[in-house]
């Protein structure tokens, strides 16, 4: 290896590690697909929802972490519409009766698992509705699509919307978005409409 | 002070972590991944083996393909610019995708005495930064090789721009610079990435004419995409234009008194789920330099001309069997004046890879590469052949960390002097991409 191999390795390095360092990003932009934080229990499911939750992880699993799978919060016909897509994917190759049961699974997740961690929220965030918005902007998996100080999807930067929307505006946009939005109508109750409302008006 | 015994046992403790995390050659773009926040097994069966999406996704010019639905209308490449996620650097660039191994090889060749070699090493280093530039359908792609082969060798050995438009269902590309001569990538089959270290011999072994398949030149390459609904079948075609190689095989990069060009056209039909078909032809000159009988070094410009088929089936996403031809047809030249003939060689290949659970396979590949100069003072029909099995294992949850332990035994002998020759080599490694 000659003195001009090394001094050019050398430079490559120096160029491609400041270029990194410059372009890092601490939170959204880390290989994040080797961390799994949400952990679903098969014994705490009843026996019927044990297949399709192994059909959801052995399909869902091989292109998603369980945490991208389950994030997003959705209604039971969403929840198919989307199964449906994936399965239009290359690569998804899995079948009608498949898709089924994923969705089926999906759908038990969310009135199960998924409700009873939003009834937590209102006990672990204390008196404040504004801490209590920002766990439920994660628990209705808000971040899938959308992003808040560079955290999240930055497809969609939600940074300055509490200076651009009112509160009415704001609560249409989440259940009712309008016709050619890609964002699906969220079927969220009121008093966590009100509470998530609220923190999204302190992102000025 | 460290007693012996247990400088012993720590050494047999590395040796034995390597020997079980075996090694491979480091390809894959864990830029992408992260990009989408997919885990690699979106577009590979295992790192680096391309899957149907995998394939898609460069066709479409590094855009994730969508959702092809009956009856709805697939996006243009331009509406999939817009829904892409924010462009940053930590999203188009992989600083370093390595692999560190440990090899043992022995060799034996006619007339020489038999070798033997063992060695840990890094055995390559990869820079990657490729994506598309924001907003538009412009698409770039760049890898910066520190080491290869084990040795520091600084080299930009792809580097290229295009364009892409149309359809998701219905897309072509425009491309130019440094690429792989595969770069349309071929169906399972005839992709220059393996699971096992290396890849087939009719893709990687040099001719009599120092001509390999695996070989990046610079130049221009256009490319055609149709796929039906959920990507239940696809056909893509690619034709390229390029420098072709000098004399001792190595890419023609600058400018040359050669001045004609080669070209190289793949066709490529995904049929089911995983499994297609390839054909791939070349036609080519090069320069070649042959000693003649007195020993005398000529320069003779022989037609180069490739033809291969490729196919593969993929059986309930568990075993993939794969076979390959390749039919070489060059020119030849025994001194400058004469007398003329030919270099023909014939390879085939069939492999099996048995994926036992995602992220783990085994894999066992037999080659054979029939070969013959033909004319006076050729030495007749010689053949080369070569198995290898292995074994991958994904390490991480993602699969970007893969180990793998693979064993070869080639034997045969050469078209030019028919010296017999056999190489069996064990190599264990372990590669990184991130």
């Amino acid at each position: 290896m000659n003195r001009y191999s090394i001094q050019s390795a050398f430079l490559g390095f120096a160029a491609v590690g400041l270029l990194w360092l410059a372009g890092a990003r601490p939170a959204n932009a880390q290989f994040t697909q080797n961390r799994e934080t949400i952990q679903i229990n098969q014994s705490d499911l009843p026996p019927e929802i044990h297949q399709a939750y192994r059909t959801f992880k052995a399909k869902c699993g091989m292109c998603h972490t369980l945490d991208t799978s389950l994030k997003p919060s959705l209604s039971a016909a969403q929840w198919t519409a989307v199964v449906k897509q994936m399965q239009a994917m290359a690569s998804s190759h899995f079948n009608s009766r498949e898709a089924d049961q994923i969705a089926k699974f999906l759908a038990y997740d969310e009135i199960h698992r998924k409700a009873a961690a939003r009834e937590a929220i209102g006990a672990t965030s204390g008196s404040s509705p504004v801490a209590a918005g920002k766990q439920l902007f994660e628990s209705y998996g808000c971040s899938s699509c959308h992003s808040v100080a560079g955290a999240g999807n930055t497809a969609s930067a939600l940074d300055g919307i509490g200076s651009k929307r009112t509160v009415e505006e704001l609560k249409k946009l989440i259940v009712s978005p309008p016709s050619g939005s890609t964002m699906p109508p969220m079927d969220v109750p009121a008093k966590d409409l009100d509470t998530l409302v609220t923190y999204l008006l302190t992102l000025k | 002070m460290i007693s012996r015994s247990r400088v012993v046992s720590l050494f047999c403790a590395a040796v034995s972590l390597l020997a079980v995390f075996m090694p491979r050659q480091a390809s894959a773009v864990p830029q992408f991944a992260r990009r989408y926040n997919l885990k690699c097994s979106a577009c590979h069966t295992i790192v680096p083996v391309l899957n149907e999406q995998g394939y898609m996704f460069k066709r479409l010019g590094f855009h994730l393909p969508p959702a092809l639905e009956q009856g709805k209308a697939a996006d243009r490449i331009s509406q999939l610019v817009q829904k892409e996620r924010e462009w940053s650097l930590t999203n188009n660039a992989s600083l370093a995708v390595t692999d560190f191994s440990y090899t043992a090889e022995r060799t034996t060749s006619e007339g020489t005495p038999p070798s033997s070699t063992s060695s840990f090493q890094v055995g390559s280093w990869n820079a990657y930064f490729g994506g598309w530039i924001p907003d538009t359908n412009f698409f770039y792609y760049s890898e910066f090789d520190i080491v290869t082969g084990g040795s520091t060798n600084p080299d930009l050995s792809n580097a290229y721009f295009g364009y892409s438009g149309g359809r998701a269902d219905s897309s072509w590309y425009l491309a130019g610079g440094r690429e792989h001569l595969q770069i349309g990538e071929g169906t399972r089959a005839a992709q220059v990435y393996s699971l096992l270290p290396n890849s087939p011999l009719l893709l990687e072994n040099p001719s009599a004419t120092n001509f390999v398949v695996d070989q990046s030149p610079v130049g221009v390459d256009a490319g055609y995409t149709w796929a039906s609904s959920g990507y239940k079948r696809v056909f893509a075609a690619t034709a390229k234009v390029t420098n072709g190689v000098n004399a001792d095989g190595s890419e023609i990069l600058t400018s040359s008194n050669r001045n004609s060009k080669d070209v190289w056209a793949d066709v490529d039909f995904w049929y089911a789920p995983e499994s297609g078909i390839t054909y791939l032809g070349y036609y080519g000159k090069k320069d070649n330099v042959n000693t003649d009988p007195t020993g005398a070094q000529f320069t003779f410009h022989p037609v180069i001309r490739r033809q291969g088929v490729f196919g593969n089936y993929m059986f309930k996403s568990k075993v993939d069997v794969l076979a390959g031809y390749l039919h070489s047809h060059d020119g030849w030249a025994f001194a400058a004046t004469g007398p003329f003939g030919n270099f023909v060689g014939n390879d085939y290949y069939v492999a099996t890879d048995y994926y036992v659970w995602q992220g783990f396979a085994f894999s066992g590949r037999f080659d054979r590469l029939n070969q013959q100069i033909t004319g006076v003072g050729g030495v007749g029909k010689q053949n080369l052949h070569d198995w290898t099995i292995g074994m991958n294992k994904t390490l991480t949850e993602s699969g970007n960390i893969i180990g793998r332990i693979a064993y070869s035994s080639q034997a045969g002998s050469d078209p030019v002097g028919a010296v017999k020759g056999t190489d069996k080599l064990f190599q264990a490694d372990i590669s990184f991409n991130f």
